[in-house]
């Protein structure tokens, strides 16, 4: 049906649009009119779902221009990395929207900017939904930027929907502001990425009075599944394939370990390569982003952190290293290949890995409802406030889940930040079991379609599309199942080697602890200094030989001759260890000695057994914070005389908490040694062993 | 809760959050509008005066109505910190109060705890800070007995009178509302507050913003929605021609918020005896108060009668 419009309107809008691209002879998309209509004149509630590149922000920047003529005050646009959106910003600013954004790093402006947003200087605003679960901003910049209303842009607004595939718990805020929010506020979400169920409850969620929707399919894109077990086999697959692909482009991994092995990796072969995670200083990520939109770097490699928002039409290539756990966000990622190009490359690369991955991910969504409740019921009796680590000190729970509780909780309502510490809300909560089991099934459907998708004998963008609910366009006849033109290769296997070679010859620092569980300083003369793992555990590489040996009884020369090579070519301590020691094993008593032994010999080093065990105590990995862990261990060892005063190499199997590392580190210190290097065969942090 | 348009509109004339420099509707220039607040919204000011405003209050509504996106994130804030908006058009909000106090009633209250209590008519206790001995024990008495004839206490929440009628009605088990004349925020941030609050059977509730601080001004507020709320109000102990508990019995026997008793007795103020003149029913003995209660409770729409306020508001 035709959206009736006045030609005033049209020639209105169009003059911006002109100035926004700098084209003279631009002109509309189907529906970008309507849209920017039903929000101008009608103040509207509109859900708009097109795919990225189709023109969204022109949308949200037209009609911000025209409400603003109309006497309205600026927009407020709510959007995930707004870094990414600087080019936008700059076209904006060509057709005289001005755009600020207001965030924690520019604190010192803020006053500057509510005086422009007070004096009419400014008509766009920019804030990330991390931002507005920030208490000091929520009390000192959203009423003075939201004093006069506009438009309302929720970019990305998917995530609003628990049953979107990635569902943010920033957006619950949005939604709750946006039932408090009269008629007449003209709102519009975004988003490239949704299926008939997600639209329906986000149009719940909005009130929407408009859902404007086109195809989400992509033209161009050649998608391809390789299924390649071992982690060297994907290495070697890349380092090869990468620079046959052309154009820049992004590896998706889907942890910070993996991305960085595999940059690394890339880098050793000649390819300037890259490492993208969340863990970056933003300005890191900034220079990144900008070397990659300007072809100026063959890859990035990244996890999810590089995503939303990210903009650039003539990315050459999307290589998964993993399977993502939900093949609408493999689409999503996968989609960001190619805008403009007329060939671009999916590769969906699969490996033995992905499905222990994912299934971490999906299992430790929730947390555990018993430990919910308890912390819950503890916090209500006192009234008052905790810190993170008191709360810790009653519960066996390791901090990082804790921190995860305290926040999923804090989302629900039932806890809230007093400062830095925590206390319970006033408003009445139990756990709800029956969402943590829906969407929990739901992951499984997600991870199952992701399956499919590797699977199917079908087009690829056909069943991507389907999931999408988006019926709309034949086989796209570019795929591995449309044509023929697989992307496999004969791997070298001597490329394979050294990939093998790669992930085993890394290792992880074991950093020392400086303070005792409670707050005490460790004094620093009964500090380790610090150590070095060879593997981590289940990495592919070195982790693995690990947990086979431990399981078969003895480790073999194999894993001996690599901590040698470590710990005398890579490590090289400060001041070389004079002898080495071990800790007394409860689980697997007299193998990690022997093992200590033998590699005391190999580095022409004495070995004395000194350190005694002298109470049982449960297993350190059945204990799952500091505080536990650490009083598990806390006088559980003794040296019984005087040690050799030299400096010592402390070897044990697994290194976790590295409260054991750290109170025998202290008895020998006490007992007379010199410093104490500690060293394990694998890094089992955040993983059961 | 679901919100009306009715119900955002209203908090956006009426709320002082995200209001600095926003010149809020008084309860009668509310009350006195003659469409739907909800109507108002969207409409610019030439709109306005189309409908009938004049100039000055046509531009006042279009500039509060303007600031809802502010308005909205301060609810959305205030509701996480367990500060619940009602306005007149929301479910919860107690009728007895526009009933009572006709154009004078606040149309949007801040409240934390169980709204619904608010609408159960209750026994008020009032008094001075400083009290007597015999005037605690009565404050006390009085509270104990009225819990345990299924009454909510009500109260100001301030030192004195209002803290030991609402601390021994909790004691008992028995519910509470207190009707704050300072900072909401700081009140439910102490710990035994939020330990009570969170058991039940205690709201507390304030016509003024969460965080604004006590003033003269609020505590009058404050007391003629003690009196409105309470089917019937005893007065323990008061000052003679002075302090916020006679001029508060004073304004609420004159246009009558709520039935007033006060204590005769040992323990009683000084101004108790001349209250009782003015028209307050004496209570000799706490057993006396169930005969009171049992008598009925008229609703009195109070005289409009704008004059006189100046000497008790500054």
């Amino acid at each position: 049906m035709e959206y009736p419009l006045d030609e005033a309107f049209v020639e209105e809008a169009l003059g911006y649009l002109r100035r926004l691209t700098g084209d003279s002879t631009s002109d509309f998309r189907d529906q970008q009119l309507e849209v920017i209509h039903r929000l101008v004149v009608e103040r509207q509630r509109v859900l708009l779902v097109q795919r990225t590149g189709w023109g969204k922000s022109a949308v949200y920047f037209i009609a911000t221009r025209m409400l603003r003529d109309r006497g309205s005050g600026p927009t407020l646009l709510v959007s995930p990395l707004l870094a990414l959106m600087r080019n936008q910003i700059e076209a904006a600013d060509r057709m005289g929207v001005r755009a600020v954004t207001v965030n924690s790093t520019n604190r010192d402006d803020w006053d500057r900017i509510f005086e422009q947003v007070a004096s009419g200087d400014v008509d766009l605003l920019l804030i990330s939904p991390e931002r507005l679960a920030n208490q000091d901003f929520r009390r000192d910049v959203l009423p003075e930027v939201g004093r006069r209303s506009g438009l309302l842009v929720v970019d990305e607004v998917h995530c609003v929907s628990d049953w979107g595939h990635d569902f943010r718990p920033d957006y619950r805020r949005i939604r709750r502001v946006l039932d408090l929010l009269p008629t007449g506020v003209p709102i519009i979400g975004c988003t490239a990425t949704a299926n008939d169920r997600v639209i329906d409850d986000v149009d719940e969620q909005l009130a929407t009075d408009a859902t404007v929707r086109g195809p989400l399919g992509r033209k161009g894109l050649s998608l391809h599944v390789l299924d390649l077990a071992h982690p060297a086999e994907r290495l070697a697959w890349l380092s090869e394939t990468i620079g046959r692909l052309g154009g820049s482009g992004i590896v998706y991994t889907l942890t910070i370990a993996d991305a960085n092995r595999t940059a690394e990796w890339l880098r050793s072969q000649g390819l300037d390569a890259a490492a993208y995670h969340g863990a970056l200083e933003s300005d890191r990520r900034l220079v990144l982003e900008q070397r990659l939109l300007a072809n100026e770097i063959d890859v990035v490699v990244s996890t999810s952190a590089l995503g939303m928002g990210f903009d650039k039409p003539d990315l050459g290539f999307v290589i998964h290293y993993q399977a993502p756990a939900s093949a609408i966000t493999y689409y999503q990622q996968v989609g960001r290949a190619g805008r403009q190009l007329t060939e671009s490359w999916g590769v969906l690369l699969r490996g033995a890995e992905d499905s222990d991955i994912q299934d971490f991910f999906i299992e430790n969504a929730f947390p555990p409802a018993d430990l919910a409740e308890e912390v819950v019921a503890f916090l209500e009796a006192s009234g008052e406030s905790f810190t993170a680590s008191e709360i810790e000190q009653r519960f066996n729970v390791r901090r990082s889940r804790l921190a995860h509780l305290l926040k999923t909780l804090e989302v629900e309502g039932a806890v809230e930040r007093d400062g830095y510490r925590w206390r319970r809300t006033l408003a009445s909560w139990s756990y709800d079991r029956q969402r943590a089991e829906q969407v929990t099934a739901l992951r499984r459907v997600e991870q199952e379609q992701m399956r499919g998708y590797a699977t199917t004998d079908d087009c690829r963008m056909v069943y991507l599309r389907a999931l999408l609910d988006d019926a709309g366009g034949g086989r796209c006849g570019i795929c591995d199942r449309c044509a023929d033109g697989s992307l496999a290769i004969e791997l070298d296997p001597r490329l394979v080697a050294r990939a093998v070679e790669h992930i085993r010859r890394g290792y992880l620092p074991v950093k020392p602890r400086l303070q005792w569980p409670g707050g005490g300083r460790i004094p620093v003369d009964h500090r380790n200094e610090e150590g070095r793992a060879l593997s981590r555990w289940g990495d592919g590489g070195w982790g693995d030989r690990v947990a086979a040996n431990r399981s078969s009884g003895g480790f073999d020369d194999e894993l001996l001759e690599a901590a040698v090579e470590l710990i005398r070519e890579r490590w090289q301590p400060d001041s070389f260890p004079t002898w080495v020691t071990v800790v007394p094993s409860v689980r697997y008593p007299g193998m990690t000695a022997e093992f200590a032994a033998r590699l005391a010999d190999r580095l022409g080093l004495g070995f004395r057994d000194v350190i005694q065990r002298v109470s049982d105590r449960e297993p350190q990995s059945e204990m799952h914070n500091s505080a536990m862990q650490f009083r598990n261990v806390d006088g559980a060892f003794a040296a019984p005389g005087p040690v050799d005063p030299g400096p010592v190499l402390l070897v044990d199997d697994v290194v976790d908490s590295r409260w054991t590392m750290t109170s025998v580190g202290a008895v020998l210190r006490q007992a007379g040694s010199g410093p104490v290097y500690p060293f394990a065969l694998a890094d089992a942090v955040g993983r059961s062993t | 809760m679901i919100r009306t348009d009715d119900s955002l509109a209203t908090a956006l004339l009426v709320s002082r959050l995200a209001g600095d420099g926003h010149d809020t509707l008084k309860a009668s220039e509310y009350w006195s509008l003659s469409v739907p607040p909800g109507d108002l919204l969207g409409r610019s000011t030439e709109e306005l005066v189309d409908i009938g405003f004049d100039d000055g209050m046509a531009e006042r509504i279009a500039k509060l109505l303007d600031r809802s996106v502010a308005l909205a994130f301060e609810l959305d804030r205030y509701s996480e910190a367990g500060i619940a908006t009602v306005t007149v058009h929301d479910e919860g909000y107690p009728i007895r109060l526009r009933e009572r106090l006709g154009d004078r009633a606040p149309a949007l209250l801040h409240v934390s705890g169980d709204v619904g209590l608010l609408s159960e008519a209750g026994v008020g206790v009032v008094g001075s800070r400083g009290v007597t001995e015999e005037g605690a024990a009565l404050a006390s008495a009085t509270a104990e007995w009225a819990t345990s004839l299924g009454y909510p206490v009500v109260s100001g929440g301030a030192r004195g009178v209002d803290q030991l009628a609402m601390g021994a009605a909790h004691q008992m088990g028995g519910r509470v509302v207190g009707i704050l004349a300072g900072s909401l925020v700081s009140d439910i941030g102490k710990a035994e507050t939020r330990r009570a609050l969170l058991e039940g059977n205690m709201a507390l509730a304030t016509p003024y913003s969460p965080e604004a601080p006590f003033s003269p001004g609020t505590a009058m507020g404050r007391n003629k929605l003690i009196y409105s709320l309470s089917t019937l109000t005893v007065v323990v102990a008061s000052d003679h021609g002075t302090g916020g508990t006679w001029f508060g019995a004073v304004e609420a026997l004159r246009r009558g918020f709520g039935r007033v008793a006060v204590w005769r007795g040992s323990g009683e103020g000084p101004g108790n005896a001349h209250l009782a003149r003015m028209g307050a029913r004496s209570i000799k003995s706490i057993d006396s108060l169930d005969e009171l209660l049992g008598e009925p409770d008229e609703p009195v729409v109070a005289p409009p009668e704008p004059t006189q306020e100046a000497l008790f508001t500054g």
